[in-house]
């Protein structure tokens, strides 16, 4: 756990809407500075409009910082730059899957925008809907899947091209306990394998079964990023949460 | 390893625009206007059944039976491009869609211009079905070829792109179904275009607001000129004019709205 897959630095990102004396402007993030390693798994921990989209939104290329920088893989990402997404598997928060796709056709899709080869994606998908038990929904269309299923297709999508890093914007949302304990297992089998992982919830329990260190997001500001064993030791994860929280007002 | 770059461009570009192509086939909204399109194609049997050339003006059942295909095509090609376009541009360009596809190695260009490559096959697709409908029914009534039927019918597929374009590129300023509105509001404006050209020349305005008038109220009709071409094409009219030129703007103009609305899209994109 000593190579920085992830770095940020100020990161930060303001949205400005409306104009002249109707401008609004909202402080998504400010001055976000992180450091995720190699293989290990991060959790960013905060409350609603705490800045956690935002932020792996920016580390996807999707939202444009409004300042700093971002480092991935040890380079530069530089905007408009596609080429680190080809290691990067990222689960946003909600998606719209096209409703009259298979589950086989639309992870078809997405492996071939990785220009990856027909035998390599069928393999690929055959193994993942092993691993997330939804073989029998192979050729099942998307429509009649049942919204933890859905969840988990757009989990395997960002699994489809196996890469290095993978950003999760709450992925258990809508999992029921069994799916959420799969997940989990398959979370830390890929820790194994040496992929680093970035979550994003507001589920404490997760964050204290699944991560390794915590950043904690409150108003668009880390407030602290620890071990989260750290946290445990200072009284918990829930305590030492709300504590940060209220100490902010 | 730049040709391998560009192939890899235009696979992926080509691949989300079999996915749009996919999102717009599954429109019902499409086959509703397909099937009245196609319902009314029916009636071009009409004038061979009552075969009078006094009920038809006196044209002959064959120019009869063109006359309703022309409308037809026209009409609902047009009709189709813009609704379908703002129906599936909704769902594929909203915001959810867009970050499941912008975190892939895939540029925003390539999203729109995927965009464009689905609706022009489905606009492709829809007037393929059409005009083979209308040639049928020319075929088997009349035992010719009648060939001039597909250039003719085909101003209509251009009309369609032009649409397309002009609906993208008011859905990019004004995300929503007002996008539709705009694009036939600017299509009926061009209708009273000519007759605009003709009063701002001769107005006495000072010259370069004139001018200027002149030039968008040049550009506004276009759909006449398609008309005109597509008319002449099809031997409905004995009309001057000047096909080429017609089908060269209008691809300019096709070209210069997408360009407008690539920009726009590259720097709205990514929020």
């Amino acid at each position: 756990m000593s190579v920085p897959v992830l770095k940020t630095f100020g990161l930060t990102k303001h949205y400005v809407e409306g104009a002249l004396f109707l401008r609004q402007e909202t402080l998504a993030v400010t001055d976000l500075d992180l450091e995720v390693f190699e293989g290990e798994i991060f959790g960013v921990l905060g409350p609603n409009g705490a800045g956690k989209t935002t932020t792996l939104n920016m580390l996807v290329g999707v939202v444009r910082p409004t300042a700093g920088r971002i480092e991935l893989f040890g380079e530069p990402f530089v905007a408009g730059d596609t080429a680190p997404f080809g290691r990067i598997g990222y689960v946003p928060e909600t998606t719209i899957l096209p409703d009259f796709c298979t589950v086989q056709d639309l992870l078809f899709f997405f492996g071939r925008l990785f220009g990856l080869g027909k035998t390599v994606i069928r393999e690929r998908i055959k193994h993942l809907l092993e691993v997330t038990g939804l073989t029998k929904e192979r050729q099942t269309l998307l429509k009649r899947l049942s919204a933890g299923q859905r969840r988990q297709v757009d989990f395997i999508q960002a699994l489809v091209h196996d890469p290095d890093l993978i950003i999760l914007d709450e992925p258990t949302v809508y999992l029921d306990p069994v799916i959420l304990v799969r997940l989990r297992e398959m979370l830390r089998e890929l820790k194994k394998a040496g992929k680093t992982i970035v979550i994003s919830t507001h589920s404490l329990t997760e964050i204290e079964k699944l991560c390794d260190r915590v950043a904690v997001l409150h108003a668009g500001r880390c407030r602290k990023v620890e071990g989260r064993d750290e946290f445990l030791k200072a009284g918990g994860m829930e305590e030492e949460f709300m504590r940060i929280i209220r100490h902010d007002g | 390893m730049t040709v391998k770059v560009v192939w890899r461009s235009i696979r992926v570009t080509l691949l989300i625009g079999r996915e749009v192509y996919r999102w717009a086939t599954r429109e019902r909204m499409m086959y509703g206007f397909l099937l009245l399109a196609l319902l009314f194609i029916l009636m071009a049997n009409v004038p061979f059944v009552v075969d009078d050339p006094a009920v038809f003006s006196g044209q002959t059942p064959q120019q009869s039976a063109v006359h309703i295909g022309f409308v037809v095509l026209h009409i609902f090609i047009p009709l189709i491009a813009i609704f379908v376009t703002v129906s599936v541009l909704q769902s594929f360009l909203g915001r959810a869609n867009l970050i499941l596809l912008l975190s892939k190695p895939v540029r925003s260009w390539q999203v729109l211009a995927g965009a464009v490559i689905g609706l022009f096959q489905m606009i492709f697709l829809n007037w393929l079905l059409m005009t083979a409908g209308l040639w049928f029914i020319l075929v088997s009534q009349t035992r010719l070829l009648a060939a001039y039927l597909w250039p003719g019918m085909s101003i209509a597929l251009l009309m369609g792109l032009l649409c397309i374009s002009l609906t993208i590129f008011f859905y990019l300023l004004v995300p929503n179904a007002m996008a539709g509105i705009l694009t036939i509001l600017m299509l009926v404006a061009g209708l009273g275009g000519p007759l605009a050209h003709e009063t701002f020349l001769r107005e006495s305005a000072p010259s370069s607001f004139r001018q200027m008038l002149a030039l968008s109220t040049r550009l506004l009709p276009q759909v006449n000129a398609l008309w005109g071409v597509s008319m002449a094409r099809l031997h409905m009219f004995e009309l001057e004019i000047d096909a080429g030129g017609v089908i060269t703007e209008t691809l300019i103009l096709i070209f210069v709205i997408l360009v407008f609305g690539f920009i726009k899209f590259q720097r709205t994109s990514r929020f």
